[in-house]
């Protein structure tokens, strides 16, 4: 009696085979644009929210940063909005324009060299 | 192709232990059928790669990380085409990447050690599972799995929680992971707990029963899959009516 051992209950359940856990389907789709887009608002409810680092915009600095003042004639501030507004310019660039006009008309090549460093 | 999900809101609660230690026993499984796994580190804190890169990986144990909310999707996509079991440990926190990844998941295992504050970081995952269910229109089986629990005693926040989901119709894993030193050598040597090595007779007992909770967990999820997700060609008689 000392040397025989009882047999032990098998209470554990069978094993699966992992081939046939290959054989199943998820049938997953990836979510749609408009899903995720759902997913990400109704997550956020929740607090799961984007933890991407976002980059900041950056504004592009302006290139008319020197202030001149002048005096015209009466009308003529208007006559150069009017004449921006036409050409869908700001009245800068108008300014620029007639400049580039100017010296091209009047063939000023040397100004045309120093302007075109300017602008460009 | 399965891919099964760690989460939980919570740093700490075992994802990559629970996601490392079942990788392990699928790689160990599949070795001789050529079946492998892949595991796809999307936790910032990279703990899974840092395993990952270490000697004594399973050769059928594939890698993905560099994971971000922008590329999840596609990520787990080309992993199911490299494998046919795909891991994904996310990211202790509460974001768009765990929602996302939650979305393709066969299964989410939500690792929770017995406490209050584990407890309720896997109730808010549970809800972001059932919001997800409803928005893609399809259900996704989730666990609770009670993780690094003591091998001698169950503690009365332990029960008390238990008997909160069970009474709140909240699946549990039948089978707990228990705190053993040999979950925690495989992130100082690398490889598994199989690879480990004993130096006495006491520590091969203790990675022997590391090695039986291992299995025993394997085996659960092995069921779980094949209680939840439909054979292929049973899927395609639905699909065409």
């Amino acid at each position: 009696m000392v040397d025989k051992q009882r047999i032990s209950l098998d209470l554990g359940e069978d094993n699966i085979d992992l081939e046939e856990l290959t054989g199943l389907s998820t049938h997953v789709y990836k979510p749609t644009v408009h899903q995720q887009k759902a997913m990400e608002e109704e997550g956020e409810k929740l607090g799961f929210v984007s933890r991407q680092s976002r980059k900041r915009p950056v504004r592009k600095r302006s290139p008319y940063t020197v202030q001149n003042n002048f005096k015209t004639r009466v009308g003529m501030k208007e006559l150069l909005q009017e004449v921006s507004d036409r050409l869908e310019t700001y009245d800068q660039e108008t300014l620029e324009l007639a400049m580039l006009a100017l010296i091209e008309k009047e063939k000023l090549n040397d100004l045309l060299k120093k302007y075109n460093e300017l602008v460009t | 192709m399965p891919v099964i999900v760690f989460a939980s809101s919570k740093g700490g609660a075992g994802k990559t232990t629970a996601c490392t230690i079942l990788a392990c026993e699928i790689a160990k499984q599949g070795k001789d059928k050529n079946i492998g796994v892949s595991v796809i580190d999307a936790d910032p804190e990279r703990n899974l790669s840092a395993w990952a890169k270490m000697e004594g990986r399973p050769e059928n144990i594939r890698l993905f990380d560099d994971v971000t909310e922008n590329n999840i999707l596609d990520v787990i996509e080309e992993a199911q085409r490299q494998t046919p079991f795909v891991l994904v440990d996310l990211e202790g926190v509460a974001s768009n990447t765990v929602t996302f990844a939650l979305s393709q998941a066969s299964l989410v295992i939500i690792p929770c050690q017995a406490s209050q504050m584990d407890a309720n970081k896997a109730v808010k995952v549970i809800k972001m599972i059932k919001n997800s269910s409803r928005m893609i229109g399809r259900e996704i089986p989730f666990a609770v799995l009670f993780n690094r629990l003591s091998a001698a005693i169950i503690t009365k926040t332990g029960r008390h929680l238990a008997e909160e989901f069970e009474g709140s119709g909240i699946d549990v894993f039948k089978c707990s992971l228990i705190e053993r030193e040999s979950f925690k050598s495989i992130f100082s040597f690398g490889g598994s707990i199989y690879t480990l090595g004993a130096k006495n007779k006491r520590e091969q007992e203790s990675i022997d029963k590391a090695g039986d909770n291992a299995k025993l967990f394997t085996e659960e999820v092995k069921r779980r899959l094949k209680q939840d997700i439909k054979p292929i060609e049973e899927t395609r008689r639905t699909a065409n009516g």
